[in-house]
């Protein structure tokens, strides 16, 4: 009989939480996990140091603390072992499509479909114990020819470690390791009864008569004589991940260690959906003015970062980098507690890549990751795309949108550009100017427009040459006194720096046009560059 | 990267041997070397401008590519655009990335359009900062990608200038700076510098310095 069923148990599964939440390597210190009512705490779990001191599970808390008084103490959190749970059920769903949760820390996955794809068994062990160290797991490993033999090969290699992983035959295991009842254990072994072998050569109706249905329907699940429902697990649509920190941090290099685990974490369940990511939502739970020993309520405010990205990507170092990038432009009032990872839809697919200029030439230039960088750094704000509208207001043909919004419709106006000159660089508001300051060296052109909407217009446009600069803007109205070029400059909006060394020049070609329903007025739009 | 032009005359060399020239000869061969004997330089990669008078003007007949070169001006509307213009068009029909980074003031889309300018390779970086700026056009020169990219500076020194010359070496791109006028008198590692005093619709524009 082959073992395709594997069992993998985490029995450490919530310290190993701990320690991936963990800003820095695991100290010295004795460490336990405990359950139970503030009153009356066990320990759910010793870590090594813990147990060299005599602090076994079970064990209440105070007695924990007689036998090692350094004890770190932390919390149970069922919630985030589901989770994690959960999430390594994503995980294995990449080697093999039969996956199921058992209990609280066991995942139950049928491998014998997959073996071969992965070069054999001994590989594929490999690969998940390999897998499961960069996760910061540690598992122990239940072969079986049937879901029930996995369960129980399992169990046994909670008591002895050594026997993960090995093949060994049922027969001599101690009834008291079975998934049996106790109470039907006390009575088979008071009938001398200690083994499954021979509790397996019983006569059948017999068993079923004195220790129930039960009990002979599980040696026929472990022999396979049985078929056992399985509850499949069925990769979700969306991701959430919640990380609580172990102490709240203020400064954002502090949080790049649990950031790029938890980055891990979904690429790794990225990969085994063979998709990738294009948008991650990250919440930073910060510090309530007002502390409480309950988490939930000492939260005040969140902050949020968005990573999006113009491919979709699985990489973690990308994504870290990506989300490093802006993190560090990030100024957190409080303390952060936690922080959330959100991905609001996961592609069932690697997506066809659609390349944000229309060719995929661009990739292959290292275009891509180049805007990414950049818009990481700088914001998606200041990466800025052209939009043209057909429209005869210079003020509204020219748009720029954020690069991130994805492909921006270029439309060229219907008919033909206008036929006059047209500055290189337009002001994004018009400057009201005084009109002795220049020298109007063309004829009129006429723009009259927007009767139907709020922005009617009817200006007569000149291409003009500066001869007084000191005069040119009227200051009551410049936005910024002092100096001119100054004003200019601070009315462009997309340029917060104060720009003072461009000087207005006698001579520098303007674009400027008289409102004809106000003719004493006179503004400038643009420069011919 | 300049090292590794020196090839070609070393074909039976191993790389690491390439990299350092073993005789005069060889070092005479480099690009970044040039003796003053010889008067000008070996011609730089180029590309024509679109208006002869200035091609004329310019070493080697054209633009130069792969090299930083600057622009010194009192400010926009000196008709500085206007004069690449048809260059800039061509390049981005050629699927190169446009990149203002900085401007002023930004560039008045159907101009551009007008001018032949491929709108879908346009790209406008307004950085909250000219520290950012700089960064941000050192990281396009550096990614390999032939771009045009023209970045508005104010307060470059010399050492953000050298960092942008060294990017913008080898890398197919045509990488202009604009200046004030008052940074003349800083030293540049631009390999072209043009000095504009009055508009260019005058034709009257002072080529000051052509800098190593």
């Amino acid at each position: 009989m082959d073992h395709t069923w594997l069992c993998l148990t985490l029995p450490r599964l919530a310290l190993d939480l701990i320690d991936r939440a963990q800003l820095t390597a695991a100290s010295g210190m004795p460490r336990v996990v405990i359950d139970g009512p503030e009153q009356r705490a066990e320990v759910h779990l010793a870590d090594a140091v813990a147990s060299t001191f005599g602090v076994r599970a079970g064990q209440r808390l105070a007695a924990a603390q007689a036998l090692a008084p350094a004890l770190t103490i932390h919390r149970r959190d069922r919630l985030a072992e589901r989770q994690a749970l959960e999430r390594l059920a994503a995980w294995a769903y990449g080697y093999t499509s039969r996956v199921s949760l058992e209990g609280a820390d066991a995942l139950l996955l049928e491998l014998g479909a997959s073996s071969r794809l992965f070069g054999g068994d001994e590989a594929l062990q490999a690969r998940l114990h390999g897998d499961l160290t960069a996760l910061g797991f540690s598992a122990l490993f239940g072969y079986g020819a049937t879901p029930a033999a996995a369960r129980l090969r399992a169990e046994v290699a909670r008591r002895d470690p050594a026997r993960s992983g090995a093949i060994y035959p049922l027969a001599p295991i101690a009834l008291g390791e079975s998934a049996l009842d106790n109470r039907i254990v006390a009575t088979l072994q008071a009938t001398g009864i200690r083994t499954l072998g021979e509790l397996a050569k019983l006569p059948r109706s017999g068993v079923a008569r004195r220790f129930g249905q039960a009990t002979l329907d599980y040696l026929g699940r472990l022999r396979g004589e049985l078929p056992e429902a399985l509850e499949l697990y069925r990769p979700p649509d969306s991701y959430h991940a919640w990380l609580e920190l172990p102490a709240s941090c203020s400064s954002t290099e502090a949080l790049a260690f649990p950031l790029k685990r938890m980055l891990g974490d979904l690429c790794t369940v990225l990969a085994a959906r063979d998709g990738g990511v294009q948008h991650v939502m990250l919440r930073f739970a910060l510090e309530s003015a007002r502390r409480s020993s309950e988490l939930r309520s000492s939260i005040g405010d969140i902050c949020r970062l968005e990573v999006g990205l113009i491919e979709a990507s699985r990489d973690p170092e990308h994504l870290y980098m990506l989300t490093r990038a802006r993190l560090e432009r990030m100024r957190f009032p409080r303390p952060v507690l936690g922080i959330h990872l959100e991905v609001a839809r996961l592609p069932s697919f690697v997506p066809k890549f659609q390349d944000l200029f229309g060719d995929s030439n661009d990739v292959a230039a290292g275009l891509t990751p180049l805007i990414e960088r950049l818009s990481a750094r700088l914001g998606d704000q200041s990466l800025l795309r052209p939009q043209w509208i057909a429209d005869h207001r210079p003020e509204r043909a020219s748009r720029w949108r954020p690069h991130a919004e994805g492909a921006a419709l270029i439309r060229p106006p219907e008919g033909a550009p206008p036929g006059s000159a047209r500055p290189s660089s337009l002001l994004p508001e018009p400057l009201p100017i005084d009109v002795d300051a220049v020298v109007l060296i063309s004829s009129a052109e006429r723009i009259e427009s927007g009767w139907w909407d709020d922005g009617d217009v009817r200006r007569d446009y000149y291409l003009a040459e500066i001869v007084d600069a000191d005069r040119l803007l009227i200051r009551g109205q410049s936005r910024q006194r002092g100096r001119a070029s100054a004003a200019v400059s601070t009315a462009t909006a997309l340029d917060s720096g104060a720009r003072e060394t461009f000087e207005l020049t006698p001579g520098a070609r303007a674009w400027v046009y008289q409102d004809l329903r106000q003719p004493e007025c006179w503004y400038l739009q643009g420069w011919f560059g | 990267m300049s090292a590794l032009r020196a090839l070609p005359s070393v074909t039976s060399a191993t790389l690491a041997d390439a990299a350092i020239p073993t005789s005069t000869t060889e070092l005479l061969h480099r690009d970044d070397i040039w003796r003053a004997r010889e008067g000008a330089q070996r011609p730089l990669p180029v590309q024509t401008t679109g208006h002869a008078p200035l091609d004329a003007q310019l070493p080697g007949h054209g633009w130069p590519i792969g090299r930083l070169s600057e622009i010194l001006l009192p400010q926009m509307g000196m008709g500085e655009i206007e004069l690449l213009l048809p260059l800039l068009a061509r390049r981005s029909q050629a699927g190169q990335l446009l990149v203002y980074v900085h401007p002023p003031c930004p560039p008045n889309i159907p101009a551009l359009a007008r001018a032949g300018v491929a709108l879908d390779r346009l790209l406008l970086i307004a950085p909250a900062s000219e520290r950012e700026a700089l960064w941000a056009t050192e990281q396009i020169l550096a990614s390999g990608t032939p771009c045009s990219v023209l970045l508005w500076a104010e307060q470059a020194d010399e050492r953000a200038m050298r960092r942008l010359a060294l990017a913008a070496e080898g890398s197919r791109s045509l990488a202009l700076v604009f200046r004030p006028l008052a940074q003349e008198r800083q030293v540049t590692p631009a390999s072209l510098r043009i000095r504009i005093d009055r508009p260019l619709a005058r034709r009257r524009s002072a080529f000051s310095k052509r800098a190593a």
